[in-house]
């Protein structure tokens, strides 16, 4: 009836598929939830939904990884508010709206991104940015001029983009 | 990016968009901009990037969490056990399982079995005491959908509905509860299977009390 086959449909196709982003939903579901248990289950939750819906993967709309993030997403959601009629009280912050899970979406995005930097071009972002040392501080630290601390800042964000866009990231402006 | 002033500012650009610049090379900067498209569209791009970066935690970023490492074979087990469960049928054993309400009549449905049987669906949602477990099938002309359940208040009207990823919800037709027994209902909605993003059964009041995400 319809083309293609249906995805994950093998031993060995879910196999490579955790192999490939079982370690990344993992990554994202325990920065939701913060609560590694929760977040392994998400990830076999998260598989489980799509071999179920396996056929409704279409490999020419999107990647196989934007798929299971869509799901990971859901399943997600759904732990979150299981959690919360649990324990309604427990935490500050309640993760089982969507924005929540998409705010948490990002910071990981971001966060990963920045695992992904080469280690000189995260440091200066890390000092210069998240620490707000000032160049001279960090290039004398460093043993480098200033000038290069500010070059490797321009490289940082320029790898950033694309390890972010290598993610499925797009800027929607 | 050949030329002269491209070459001296462009390194500038990320503690430009970061605002780490001091003033006078700040200014510089901004009048090579208002002067150059590529400069300003390279400084548009990493500008969408610096805005994401308040949002990381910084002190996440050393070292990724992983995973136990047996969690590749609990994922495997998982999916074995559904595919078992699939080709064993989907429910053990009820005898009394008659389809007491056909709520969709046309005639077109086979029954649901064999490979096309459609995907099965839990509810994650469900009241005490009420057991159900329901099927959907991706078809030409919509959705069809099979709900077996018990447990529910007999004699009450309950409608049936697919839900739309904006929310709307396309109804798929209604049933009545029957006492002491389980139920099966076969229903079907205009809606494609891929445009479904939750299947849900609500009362007479519109409170849902069935709700199974399709995503
Ligand atoms: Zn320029």
């Amino acid at each position: 009836m319809r083309a293609g086959r249906r995805a994950l449909r093998t031993e060995a196709d879910l196999r490579s598929a955790y192999a490939e982003h079982g370690g990344e939903l993992y990554g994202f579901a325990l920065r939701s939830l913060e609560d590694r248990e929760l977040a392994e289950e998400v990830v076999q939750e998260t598989f489980l939904r799509a071999w179920r819906a396996g056929s409704r993967f279409d490999p020419e709309i999107g990647s196989l990884r934007t798929w299971l993030f869509a799901i990971a997403r859901n399943v997600v959601i759904d732990q979150a508010r299981a959690r919360a009629r649990v324990a309604p009280v427990e935490r500050a912050e309640f993760p089982g709206e969507p924005d929540a899970v998409e705010r948490a979406l990002v910071a990981w995005q971001v966060e990963e991104a920045l695992r992904r930097l080469a280690p000189d071009h995260r440091r200066v972002l890390v000092e210069t940015y998240y620490r707000g040392r000032p160049y001279a501080e960090v290039a004398a630290e460093l043993g480098i001029p200033e000038g290069t601390v500010k070059s490797r800042v321009y490289y940082a964000l320029r790898s950033l983009r694309l390890a972010l866009e290598e993610m499925g990231w797009t800027d929607e402006g | 990016m050949r030329d002269e002033a491209c070459r001296r500012w462009r390194p500038s650009l990320g503690a430009y968009v970061l605002g780490q610049l001091g003033e006078d090379e700040r200014i510089a900067v901004q009048a090579h901009l208002d002067a150059c498209s590529g400069c300003r569209a390279e400084a548009a791009e990493l500008g969408t990037v610096a805005r994401l970066l308040p949002s990381a935690d910084p002190s996440r970023i050393e070292r990724a969490p992983a995973p136990r490492p047996d969690l590749a074979d609990r994922v495997l087990d998982r999916v074995g056990q559904a595919r078992r469960e699939r080709t064993r049928g989907w429910l053990p054993r009820a005898a009394a399982t008659a389809a007491a309400v056909l709520a969709f009549a046309a005639g077109l449905f086979l029954g649901l079995r064999g490979d096309d049987a459609g995907e099965r669906v839990t509810f994650g949602v469900a009241p005490a005491g009420v057991t159900a477990e329901g099927r959907v099938r991706d078809l030409a002309w919509g959705t069809e959908i099979e709900i077996r359940v018990a447990g529910l208040e007999a004699g009450e009207r309950y409608a049936v509905w697919l839900e739309e990823p904006g929310g709307d919800r396309v109804p798929a037709g209604t049933f009545r509860a029957v006492s002491g027994r389980e139920i099966t209902v076969t229903l079907a909605a205009g809606l494609p299977r891929g445009s479904a993003v939750a299947l849900g059964v609500s009362d007479e009041e519109g409170a849902t009390v069935l709700l199974a995400s399709l995503v």
